[in-house]
């Protein structure tokens, strides 16, 4: 929102700043580059281990073992969606990522496929100069080229990119299926997260739930209706549908 | 509804509120403002009341007590009511406060009448107190309207008190007439069944009648004594002899003589018939009954030549025979007077019992006229003392002295207006706001059916996984205290404007 300038001229700042301390280690942009300060983290509502409203970070532990007992399997690919616009879905999948991450054994990777309102960008450092939709419609873009390390220890992102035409039918190819079964497979210890648009007026996300092992709808405080509620739940299906979560 | 789902509520609500922070300032500004205008276009209003004291008796009253059937007390508050109500005496007060040339047609003062009855209140206080209120726009008027109401009503009852009691004297007075003539009629006749009866009164015939009784028996009982005593005198009169004479000669022999055999035979049982004493007892007897047969002897001759003259020598008359020859004459003499007597007195009897019949049967017609007359002379000097009352009562009420309404507290003009003034719309005014503007965000949380509970979900089916809470971050903070601070800015701009408008308007600038 209003805030994501103010949070951008802090990144520009630092960029520049890191430009000249550390020109030469462009080639390790997949290594721990650097990490987010607590004031950072704070500022765009990240949760950390060292954090001090802990109520949040049990929360979303509470979360993350939950999923972690529903699927046996190492590894999955979890699509967060919300029911409406800024319904806070971009948030919990990126602080879910989080907290999957802060576990030193496990890595996480947040995908962003939220045409509409992308906002994972904010989380690399540096400048995120191609993301997934470029991948998917140019042909001359490796995996490489679009996973950016951010601020955040372990997690690693793939921005949405420039290419945003036709995107819906990207996310329908078979590329993308290529795509998603190369990165989990790539590494077992892999968490993968889909930020996804929101469900109800999209089809998007529609598609985006086929390729996902489990979806977990965000329920905004005083935005979506019962109906709107029980609509959706029906769009996913109660076999993918992990759970809700309640966002305030 | 538990404590916790309160808690929940006024959350949900206050964050409604600060999420729609300018909505809910906006609102609260057109809801005060408003009351605010109200509250300067409302009309003041102003009260006034007056106490009359309504005597409960009526003038007729204290002149009929007992005689004449009252009216049911009545109910005076309805009484006064009523007449405060009636088009005469409203027109009065209309003619006296207002003018009469501002109504342009007779509908509009007729509507102007019914808008003043119903603004004129009559209540009662209870023991005769009766409390008159008028409410108008002007503090003049009220107290002009109230006091030509209570003017006019008392006046008019006054005026009616004056009426009502010259009737009652006419009509008593006119009573009084009647039962004077019926009274001279009674008295008339009294004295003319006076004049015609002359057989005096019952207790004088039974007087003279047991005096009578009491004479006729004494009279029979001294008849019976005269009668007895004749009876007794003739027997007396038969033995004894018109003459006394030798009689008593001889009867000394006898006596002498028995003597004499008593001695003789005393004498005899002790001694024999040759005893000296024996013997001149014997000759002594011997000698006493030739005498006494000499005597006898003398006796007949006398008797024989008593018959052929009545007077001899020798011949003494008896006294004791005079005497009760004498006696028996004059008793047989008063009997014959008492007989007549007692002839007389019973006639005089049968004659008063005739009278007495006579009265008893003229008693009852007596008593009639009596009891008429009594009632009537009752009546008519109880009536001659009412009459007087009743000018008593007329020439107070003439003077103005025998109202039965005054004012007992006169009505004062009223100050302050009574009901809302400006300045309780203008405390009412923020409040109402505040208020409404709560009202109005909790019929919208509890109408919109958009999901505000957590708990809501659990009928879905599908678990919910975490419930996050609301992120606060400083920075987010700060963003809060930034948005605060503009809030109350303009609070207190909107508070100012409220209360410089308020201001200006009760100075009368606006």
């Amino acid at each position: 929102m209003d805030n994501a300038g103010e949070v951008k001229s802090l990144y520009k700042s630092r960029n520049e700043k890191k430009e000249e301390a550390t020109a030469s280690s462009e080639i390790n942009k997949m290594g721990e580059v650097d990490s987010f300060s607590a004031e950072e983290l704070d500022r765009l509502k990240i949760i950390s281990g060292s954090m001090q409203n802990s109520k949040i970070l049990n929360i979303f532990r509470e979360l993350r073992t939950q999923l972690l007992k529903a699927n046996k399997k190492n590894n999955f690919v979890c699509l967060v969606t919300s029911i409406s616009n800024n319904g806070g879905g971009s948030y919990v999948a990126t602080n879910l990522a989080s907290v999957f991450a802060l576990d030193k054994a496990k890595t996480s990777m947040l995908i962003d496929t939220n045409l509409y309102a992308p906002s994972l960008s904010k989380l690399v450092i540096g400048e995120a100069k191609a993301g997934i939709t470029d991948y998917l419609g140019n042909t001359s873009f490796n995996i490489k080229d679009i996973v950016y390390a951010t601020g955040i220890p372990r997690l690693r992102v793939i921005p949405i990119g420039s290419y945003s035409e036709g995107a819906a039918e990207y996310f329908s190819s078979d590329k993308m299926l290529h795509f998603i079964d190369e990165i989990r497979s790539k590494y077992s210890d892999r968490y993968i997260f889909i930020d996804s648009p929101p469900i109800t007026d999209s089809s998007e996300a529609r598609i985006l739930t086929e390729i996902a092992d489990v979806v977990i709808l965000v329920v905004p405080h005083g935005r979506a209706t019962y109906e709107q509620v029980e609509n959706a739940i029906e769009i996913i299906g109660k076999d993918k549908l992990s759970g809700l979560v309640y966002n305030n | 509804m538990n404590f916790t789902l309160i808690i929940q509520y006024v959350t949900v609500v206050l964050r409604e509120i600060w999420l729609h922070k300018f909505l809910c300032l906006f609102g609260f500004a057109l809801v005060s403002f408003f009351i605010l205008g109200v509250g300067v276009f409302w009309p003041s209003k102003f009260e006034t009341s007056a106490t009359i004291y309504a005597d409960n008796q009526n003038i007729l009253k204290p002149l009929l007590q007992r005689q004449a059937a009252q009216s049911s007390v009545q109910d005076q508050t309805k009484v006064v009511r009523d007449m405060m109500h009636s088009p005469r005496m409203l027109n009065k007060v209309i003619e006296q406060v207002f003018d009469v040339d501002s109504f342009e047609s007779a509908e509009e003062k007729e509507a102007f009448v019914n808008n003043l009855r119903g603004k004129i209140k009559v209540k009662p206080l209870g023991a005769g107190y009766i409390k008159i209120s008028y409410s108008d726009k002007t503090s003049g008027n009220t107290y002009a309207v109230i006091n030509s109401v209570v003017d006019v009503f008392i006046k008019a009852s006054a005026e009616e008190q004056k009426i009502e009691s010259r009737e009652a004297f006419l009509f008593i007075d006119n009573q009084v007439k009647q039962y004077k003539d019926q009274l001279v009629l009674a008295e008339e006749r009294l004295k003319e069944f006076h004049s015609f009866n002359l057989d005096g009164r019952d207790a004088d015939v039974d007087a003279s009648i047991s005096r009578l009784r009491g004479q006729i028996e004494d009279l029979k009982i001294s008849l019976d004594e005269d009668r007895t005593m004749i009876g007794s005198l003739k027997k007396q009169l038969d033995d004894e002899s018109e003459y006394s004479g030798k009689k008593f000669k001889a009867d000394v022999y006898t006596d002498r003589l028995e003597k004499l055999e008593n001695n003789k035979s005393a004498l005899l049982m002790n001694y024999t018939e040759d005893y000296p004493d024996v013997v001149s007892l014997t000759y002594q007897i011997e000698d006493i009954k030739n005498a006494i047969r000499e005597s006898a002897e003398e006796k007949k001759e006398q008797s024989g030549e008593q018959a052929g003259s009545s007077g001899s020598e020798e011949n003494i008359l008896n006294p004791l025979y005079q005497e009760l020859r004498s006696r028996l004459s004059q008793v047989q003499r008063d009997l014959k007077a008492k007989e007549k007597r007692l002839n007389a007195l019973e006639d005089l009897k049968t004659k008063e019992f005739k009278r007495r019949k006579r009265i008893a049967e003229r008693g009852a017609e007596k008593a009639e006229l009596t009891r008429d007359y009594t009632v009537t002379k009752r009546i008519y000097e109880d009536m001659l003392e009412r009459k007087e009352k009743a000018r008593l009562s007329m020439t107070l009420n003439v003077e103005g002295q025998g109202v039965t309404y005054r004012i007992q507290e006169p009505a004062l003009p009223p100050l302050n207006p009574i009901g809302l003034r400006f300045l309780h719309f203008v405390l009412l005014g923020p409040f109402l706001g505040v208020f409404a503007v709560i009202g109005l965000v909790v019929v919208y949380v509890l109408l919109d059916q958009r999901i505000r509970f957590p708990d809501t979900l659990l009928g879905l089916g599908v678990p919910t996984l975490a419930v996050i809470p609301h992120v606060k971050t400083p920075f987010t903070k700060r963003v809060v205290r930034m948005d605060m601070l503009i809030c109350l800015s303009l609070g207190i701009l909107i508070m100012s404007a409220y209360i410089g408008l308020a201001y200006a308007s009760k100075m009368g600038f606006i």
